[in-house]
């Protein structure tokens, strides 16, 4: 199983479903066929409006799926095991230590009643219980200072709510790094700070990453966030990734419409005063696609063909791989 | 005052006042509780403030005496429905599919059934000591804590901070243990102070229907009972030591209320 250049994690047709709401209504997927692959020491990044499955794709990966959600059908492997098939006791055992993940609510992330240096000792005891108590806090000192905390030795006693949202995805890192994972999950680490907060968080992880060779998947839907950190973008929309590319190519030469609708949304300091082009409608629910196509009701270079048949994700360059029939484009006039 | 601040200086005004009762009833007491006397059915005098039982005992004694007896009843039979209900609650709380139904099922099959009725039954059938009321009230309260246990963790486990948990690995008795369980002291606290509030209650009721400590034992509810007949000729030998009831019930059940 493992080839030398095998990537740390390859997701193959993951699909993740729920029943239906009521008896009898079909199961509906919110990960739908999802292929990925992510090396030791590269940064994947995941990105796409809310609802299109990007969480419930991370949830999946760490088998923390809210109920009564579940992997239908695929593999997920991680340094050569199928995580989608792990007992529940082998699946704890990689959790926090070798896939770890932090979040993006930093606030409510924290037990509020418990100081963070009992936390973060409390994720190295979990995977090591022979660990002495005088050990466990020189971990978590060492973890603080790590993550740039100033005045570790103090700050580990503190509880949560002494601290401000920075601080505490800082903690929250800390944690997640504690036992050296090889994969590190971030769900939208940055949505809920401060513009310049969120530049440090991501420098922070950053150098992190180049200290210890993990490899990140970031999960975000700031595109800002992407060209910055990831090395490989995975679009996703309605449970399917859309377009898949080497972070240059995808904002140099974008070619799924979706990707080009949430590249002309954004903002641009340089760009003539116009309207921003917004993506018209939402994204569908899962128990309500369209036929064809998921994204053929917004597009608007839909045509007839568009809702006879869903494309599959082709590869139009090296790396870069598109689910749509127009591709590969014509250069842009 | 905030209402808060009332309920917490009241109800521990009460249960202070109770409490000291309690504990010094030996040393004020002006009599011994089970002697009798040669007046019988008196009603308040100087010697007897609260007049005399139908046995010439005297009353205010007794009612001081009979502090103690509720203040062992009711704590130790709240403490037993903790430790039944809080563990119950908590796995009912957690867990999914077949065992959170099969515990749900079993407590709603304990909530339906009347408090009384069901105490009423089992000291029937294992006999009033002490230790027999105590069980017999913990059995049957601990049905309450364990659906207050499990409404708060239900709402606990949806929090990030409880599925951080998890994504470091934390086994699930852990996350009970550790995380869940210092969210949930404090309401767990009032309660108990709550729980002793209805237990003194309960077991005063039992009491009154002659399922009491047996005699001489200066039973809060069995004083109220047996000075029923007596009502016309000195009403105090009732409601002293249903005030004692009242009073204290009182004020557990405000200092669990301030806690809230």
């Amino acid at each position: 199983m493992s080839e030398p250049d095998a990537p740390l994690l390859r997701i193959e047709g993951l699909r993740t479903a729920f029943p239906g709401a009521r008896p009898g209504q079909a199961p509906f997927a919110a990960v739908d066929g999802v292929d990925l692959a992510l090396a030791r020491g590269r940064t994947l990044g995941l990105v796409g409006e809310s609802g299109c499955g990007k969480s419930i794709l991370s949830l999946s990966i760490m088998r923390l799926l809210p109920a009564p959600g579940r992997i239908a059908a695929g593999r997920i492997l991680f340094a050569g095991e199928d995580l989608a098939a792990l007992p529940a006791a082998a699946m704890r055992r990689i959790r926090g230590k070798r896939i770890a993940m932090i979040f993006q609510e930093p606030m409510a992330s924290l037990n509020p009643l418990r100081s963070v240096g009992a936390q973060i000792a409390e994720a190295i005891r979990t995977h090591d219980r022979t660990a002495s108590a005088r050990a466990l806090r020189a971990a978590g000192i060492a973890a603080l200072r790590r993550v740039r905390i100033p005045a570790p030795e103090r700050r580990i006693d503190d509880y949560a709510h002494q601290m401000s949202g920075g601080m505490r995805q800082r903690v929250m890192i800390a944690m997640a790094l504690s036992c050296a994972p090889d994969l590190l999950i971030a769900d939208e680490p940055t949505t809920a700070l401060d513009v310049t907060v969120q530049a440090q968080i991501l420098d922070l992880l950053q150098a992190l990453q180049a200290e210890t060779g993990m490899a990140i998947l970031l999960i975000t839907h700031d595109l800002g966030v992407i060209a910055r950190m990831a090395d490989d973008v995975a679009v996703m929309y309605a449970g399917r990734i859309v377009e898949r590319a080497p972070v240059a190519s995808l904002f140099d030469d974008p070619q799924h419409p979706y990707t080009l609708g949430l590249l002309g949304s954004i903002p641009r300091i340089e760009a003539q005063p116009a309207r921003l082009l917004a993506i018209e409608g939402m994204v569908p629910p899962p128990f309500a696609l369209p036929p064809g196509c998921r994204f053929q009701p917004r597009c608007v270079f839909a045509e007839a063909a568009c809702g006879a048949a869903s494309p599959p994700l082709r590869p139009i360059a090296p790396g870069h791989g598109v689910a749509c029939r127009r591709a590969p484009l014509e250069e842009a006039p | 005052m905030t209402a808060r601040g009332f309920r917490l200086v009241l109800g521990a005004v009460l249960v202070g006042v109770i409490a000291l009762a309690g504990l010094l009833a030996p040393w004020i007491a002006p009599h011994d509780p089970n002697a009798s006397g040669a007046e019988v059915l008196s009603s308040s005098t100087a010697q007897h403030w609260l007049g005399t039982d139908d046995l010439g005992r005297d009353v205010f004694s007794r009612v001081l005496h009979g502090a103690r007896i509720s203040l062992v009843i009711g704590p130790a039979a709240a403490l037993v429905a903790a430790l039944i209900g809080v563990p119950f609650g908590l796995l009912a709380g957690y867990s999914r599919g077949r065992l959170n139904q099969f515990l749900v099922q079993v407590m709603d099959l304990f909530i339906a059934l009347p408090n009384l009725v069901l105490a009423l039954i089992i000291t029937v059938m294992v006999g009033a000591t002490l230790v027999n009321i105590v069980l017999v009230l913990g059995i049957v309260m601990w049905p309450e804590m364990a659906r207050l246990v499990r409404g708060q963790v239900m709402s606990l486990r949806e929090t990030l901070f409880i599925e951080a948990a998890r994504a470091i690995g934390c086994r699930p008795f852990r996350v009970l243990g550790w995380h869940v369980w210092p969210n949930i002291m404090r309401i767990v606290a009032a309660q108990l102070a709550i729980s002793v509030s209805a237990a003194i209650f309960t077991a005063a009721s039992l009491g009154f229907l002659g399922l009491g400590l047996p005699p001489p034992a200066a039973d809060w509810g069995s004083m109220v009972q047996s000075g029923f007949d007596y009502l016309t000729l000195n009403p105090l030998l009732s409601l002293a030591p249903g005030g004692a009831v009242a009073l204290t019930v009182l004020g557990f059940y405000l200092l669990g209320r301030s806690v809230e």
